[in-house]
């Protein structure tokens, strides 16, 4: 078996699991995630040897889980819908905590692909403004552009569920981490 | 801080670990994406994007390798019986076979029979598909399997649809391995291919002939297996559409037009694996029967813009023609016509398109091309064309692309108008376009300038690459998507 195949076969026993919840945070659909972590995986495998091992596989992985779902927004599966709902016809009960969660999910996915991106990084990943441009190679005005339409989005049709403008912008790690053995990210 | 929403994403994250606990990972992710891989490097290895050769007895073979685009589907059964453990497999053919020549002058049914190590065996495991040249066979001194239906229905913008029916004509029953069918369209079955090559995938090939020898036969081996028996009298029957990118391809020259003028008569061939007993191990069995297809539709007439294009080699100069590109992708693929879908971020694709000069001087030439770090991970390319044409052109702004070529490099990356490592050209007449869903007419004046700027993965052999920049020539009928005429402007960063 060649190299990177068997640094596939160690990816995806080691943290495919991670993978998979990734894309499935991005595009809320399991057919979907799976198409985008094929598509990913292809991506970082067939450059060159591909990565040299599981923990530059999985940085690989991931980047090109989040341009590749990015590139590929227009799949019609995934194709956003702009929600011009307003909050208070959104949620009805702000305390039940279920409930939110589920229908912040919801407007996440309603999200632009690029938006839907950054607040995933921002809030999943935990990386500051700075630190995703880098990973998406574009600018930091840029991402917080994108940021501060999706919170303003996000508090639009959910209210104030302590969801903070400035930390959005401003918060978060500056660098990116990859946990090991079944980490979360 | 915004606990709900990392709560939130958090619960989505595991729900989708628990789904991949709960699954195959393997046949819905992993085993196509080693397949997919494993290709892209088999493709790498032979040199150029998407062509690969096969060296055969007495000659050279080119083969281009059809990536797929949007309106390409592989043939799709639309009428699939069940299976029947005591119908014919390919251990009961294989027996009955003898060897078949193009002019042998026989009757009867048939076949082809390819040998290979189990490992590189597509049936028995092997993740990457393949198409091959292996020895005729005639199975039967009666037909087994008959093409009964091969309609052709030509659409005006170069589309192709065949429809298909495939009949047990025989008195016995016959597995056969429905997920792995492919269709063939040839121009010129009777002979033995001359070096023109043929362009293959998803099941679909078109080619002069499946003759590479008088004894050897192309064939297909892709798809997912499927069993299934066909019984005396049983039909199998589906449909297959070729978009017109795919006539641009490997053994494929005058086929469309020929069809759309009547000048020529195609001929359909199915081609059907026999799977053996039991495990598949180092000989394949295929049936096949073709049938001159009946044809119906015309294309449209083409625009002005496209006469009086002459054809282009990779590498040849000519100081009194612009180079061009004419991506002939039909409506239905071209990024432009696609539906919008209220974003504002572009939709791009990279059809492969035909090289071409435009007589009469250049038209636009650049005058500077630079490359500048941006920031750790991304450069910045940028240019400034000139219009040299001594007259005002039409140009869409919003289509300019890049391609930067590093040789056999895979792809870094190619999205967004930007192309990155493998060279665009798939043959030395035809090469990757990009088409885009915006548009912004310009009118730019003799002597005028253009700009433009991309940015990209950021990689050191930029330094020495060939880059190219496309920009979309706006016509009078630019309302029709059929084709599109991109100019080229190349520079070479070495100097």
């Amino acid at each position: 078996m060649s190299r990177w195949s068997e640094t596939l076969d160690a990816l995806m026993r080691e943290r495919g699991r991670a993978l998979y919840g990734y894309a499935f945070v991005l595009t809320g659909d399991a057919a979907d995630a799976d198409d985008l972590l094929q598509d990913a995986l292809v991506r970082a495998f067939k450059r060159g040897r591909g990565p040299e091992n599981v923990d530059a596989a999985h940085a690989y992985v991931k980047r090109a889980i989040q341009t590749t779902f990015i590139d590929t927004h227009r799949r019609a599966s995934v194709r956003p819908r702009r929600d011009h709902r307003d909050a208070d016809r959104v949620l009805q009960d702000p305390t039940a905590a279920t409930t939110t969660r589920d229908a912040l999910h919801e407007a996440v996915l309603a999200l632009p692909p690029r938006e839907r991106t950054c607040i995933v990084m921002r809030y999943f990943d935990g990386l500051a403004s700075p630190a995703i441009a880098e990973e998406l190679g574009i600018s930091a005005g840029t991402v917080r552009g994108y940021l501060a339409s999706a919170v303003e989005t996000l508090r639009r049709t959910h209210g104030d569920f302590g969801l903070d403008p400035t930390d959005a912008l401003e918060g978060g790690d500056e660098h990116v981490v990859i946990t090991s053995k079944g980490g979360a990210r | 801080m915004s606990n709900e929403l990392m709560d939130s994403l958090a619960r989505q994250a595991e729900a989708g670990g628990t789904l991949y606990d709960g699954r195959d990972m393997d046949d819905a992710v992993v085993a196509p994406a080693r397949r997919r891989v494993r290709r892209a490097h088999t493709l790498r290895a032979a040199g150029t994007l998407g062509v690969t050769a096969l060296v055969l007895a007495g000659g050279l073979t080119a083969v281009l390798e059809w990536q797929g685009g949007r309106g390409t589907v592989a043939p799709a059964v639309t009428n699939v019986p069940d299976v029947d453990p005591d119908a014919l497999t390919a251990d009961d053919l294989r027996a009955r076979t003898t060897a078949r020549t193009l002019d042998d002058g026989r009757t009867g049914q048939a076949g082809i029979l390819c040998s290979m190590p189990v490992k590189d065996n597509p049936y028995a495991g092997s993740d990457f598909s393949r198409a091959d040249d292996c020895p005729a066979m005639w199975v039967a001194d009666q037909p087994l399997l008959e093409v009964t239906r091969a309609d052709l229905t030509l659409d005006g913008d170069g589309t192709v649809h065949i429809a298909w029916e495939l009949a047990n004509t025989s008195d016995e029953s016959i597995t056969v391995d429905e997920g792995t069918l492919s269709i063939a369209l040839t121009s010129a079955p009777d002979r033995v291919m001359d070096g023109e090559g043929y362009t293959a995938g998803d099941r679909q090939l078109i080619a002069p002939s499946l003759w590479t020898s008088a004894e050897e036969r192309v064939v297909q081996m892709e798809g997912e297996t499927s069993r299934v028996t066909l019984r005396p009298g049983d039909v199998l029957d589906g449909d297959a559409t070729l978009d017109p990118q795919m006539f641009t391809g490997l053994g494929t020259e005058g086929l469309l037009t020929g069809i759309s003028e009547g000048t020529v008569a195609p001929t359909v061939t199915l081609q059907v694996r026999v799977p053996p007993a039991g495990d598949p191990g180092t000989r394949e069995l295929f049936l096949e029967d073709s049938a001159v297809v009946i044809t119906t539709g015309t294309m449209d007439p083409v625009s002005a813009s496209f006469e009086g294009l002459e054809p282009r080699l990779q590498g040849e100069t000519r100081d009194d023609a612009q180079e061009a590109l004419v991506c002939h992708v039909g409506e239905a693929d071209n990024p432009r016509f696609a539906v919008e879908d209220g974003e504002d971020v572009p939709a791009w694709s990279t059809p492969t398109c035909e090289a071409v000069w435009i007589p009469g001087g250049k038209q636009l030439e650049l005058t500077e091309l630079t490359i500048s770090q941006a920031d750790e991970f991304s450069s910045e390319l940028y240019w400034n064309a000139a219009n040299v044409s001594g007259r005002e052109l039409e140009l869409d702004e919003a289509s300019m692309a890049a391609s930067i070529d590093l040789g056999d490099a895979g792809y870094i990356m190619n999205s967004g108008g930007v192309s990155v490592g493998w060279s665009p050209w798939d043959t030395d007449r035809t090469r990757k376009g990009a088409l885009t869903s915006a548009s912004s007419r310009a009118f730019l004046p003799a002597g005028a300038e253009l700009t433009g700027s991309k940015t990209f993965e950021r990689d050191p052999e930029t330094k020495g690459a060939d880059i190219s920049i496309l920009i979309r020539v706006v016509r009078e009928d630019d309302e029709d998507g059929t084709r599109e005429l991109l100019l080229e402007l190349p520079w070479s960063m070495e100097g």
